[in-house]
């Protein structure tokens, strides 16, 4: 196999859902894979913003949490019920979303806004007017 | 005589600008027209969004994909695809192959279930942050594409990416089906970024959905 198709390999590879497979907090108390969404971050000088894939998470499915500096999203996916079909191949499989992300002092927590449009969820974290940067104005004696 | 010729030469271009215009002019309605009928439409189904299906009868070279996929083998991308990629490599396939397959590029396409029922068969896939305007779904009597493009959000710049684990751009993945379809009544929707084709099966291909009791000796 050439470079370029285990470059390719390697990417599908990471392409793949990343399910949680260690539970070092707690239990679920609902049966059924969880999958860590994929993620981006971005940064400007007023607010931190997260975009998550969490395909098939309705916006009443969406739970986000902040305790202490623990910024935990939770999407919950449906189970499609649909009679009288089989499986014939799967690939991605049915599951809820989690991924926790640790939040400095930083963030106006108040001012935490999330939106969902297409199973990507947005999170806007605007930093705190302590955080921002200031410029001194140096004046003349 | 030759200045008259200019003036003539003149009107002449004017003319067709006029007529440019007036082209394009309605083009625009015209299109402004259709997007709205489209957007009214996509209003009155609150639930999921409705993803127009191309229908494409009669394509006759897709069944080359059989003798390397038999109907049975639904998806298997990675597969497919890499064993595709390794002929390529020997050069082995002709230059008009190439260009149904490698649109699939298996490094960014949608990861897909199949279920089956007796008279449809229905495909899902992960499409999350995706417009339906962005996708394209075609049927032919026997193999199913999706191509779509995932775009950046217009609110972010990408000079603030701190982490990026998320896919954009451009995707494509050709289903082979596992047997004879009604194309035309396939019907695709969207729903919180999970892309649904429900595709039935033609009248042939559910007769021949015979189960034969095997009699033991």
């Amino acid at each position: 196999m050439s470079t370029e198709v285990m470059e390719a390999c390697k990417k599908e590879q990471e392409n793949q859902k990343l399910q949680v497979t260690q539970n070092t907090e707690a239990e679920h108390t609902r049966a059924g894979k969880v999958f860590v969404p994929r993620a981006d971050i971005y940064e400007t000088q007023e607010q931190l913003l997260i975009l998550a894939d969490m395909p098939g998470v309705k916006e009443e499915g969406v739970d986000i949490t902040l305790e202490q500096n623990i910024l935990t999203i939770y999407g919950k996916v449906e189970q499609p019920q649909i009679e009288g079909y089989t499986l014939a191949y799967s690939e991605y499989g049915v599951g809820d979303f989690r991924r926790v992300f640790a939040l400095s002092n930083e963030i106006d927590r108040d001012g935490i806004q999330a939106t969902i449009k297409n199973g990507v969820l947005k999170l806007v974290l605007p930093k705190s007017k302590r955080a921002m940067p200031k410029k001194i104005a140096v004046s003349v004696e | 005589m030759k200045s008259n010729w200019n003036l003539h030469f003149l009107n002449d271009k004017l003319r067709r600008g006029k007529v440019a215009v007036v082209a394009l002019l309605v083009g625009l309605s015209l299109g402004f027209a259709g997007s709205q009928v489209v957007h009214s439409m996509n209003e009155s189904s609150k639930e999921a969004t409705k993803v127009p299906v191309h229908s494409d009868k009669d394509v006759a070279h897709e069944r080359r994909f059989d003798f390397a996929f038999p109907p049975y083998m639904w998806g298997g991308g990675l597969l497919r695809d890499s064993i595709f990629r390794d002929f390529d490599d020997l050069g082995y396939f002709p230059a008009s192959f190439e260009n149904d397959w490698k649109i699939g590029s298996f490094v960014s396409t949608p990861r897909i279930d199949t279920s089956e029922s007796a008279a449809e068969l229905r495909i899902t896939a992960d499409v999350p942050g995706i417009d339906e305007k962005d996708l394209e779904v075609s049927v032919s009597d026997n193999l199913v594409t999706i191509k779509g493009e995932k775009k950046r959000d217009s609110s972010v710049s990408e000079k603030d990416s701190k982490k990026s684990e998320r896919f954009y751009g451009t995707f494509a993945r050709s289903l082979n089906l596992p047997c004879r379809v009604d194309s035309e009544k396939a019907e695709a929707s969207l729903k919180n970024g999970v892309l649904t084709i429900v595709i039935p099966k033609s009248q042939l291909a559910q007769k021949e959905c015979k189960k034969l009791t095997i009699r033991t000796q």
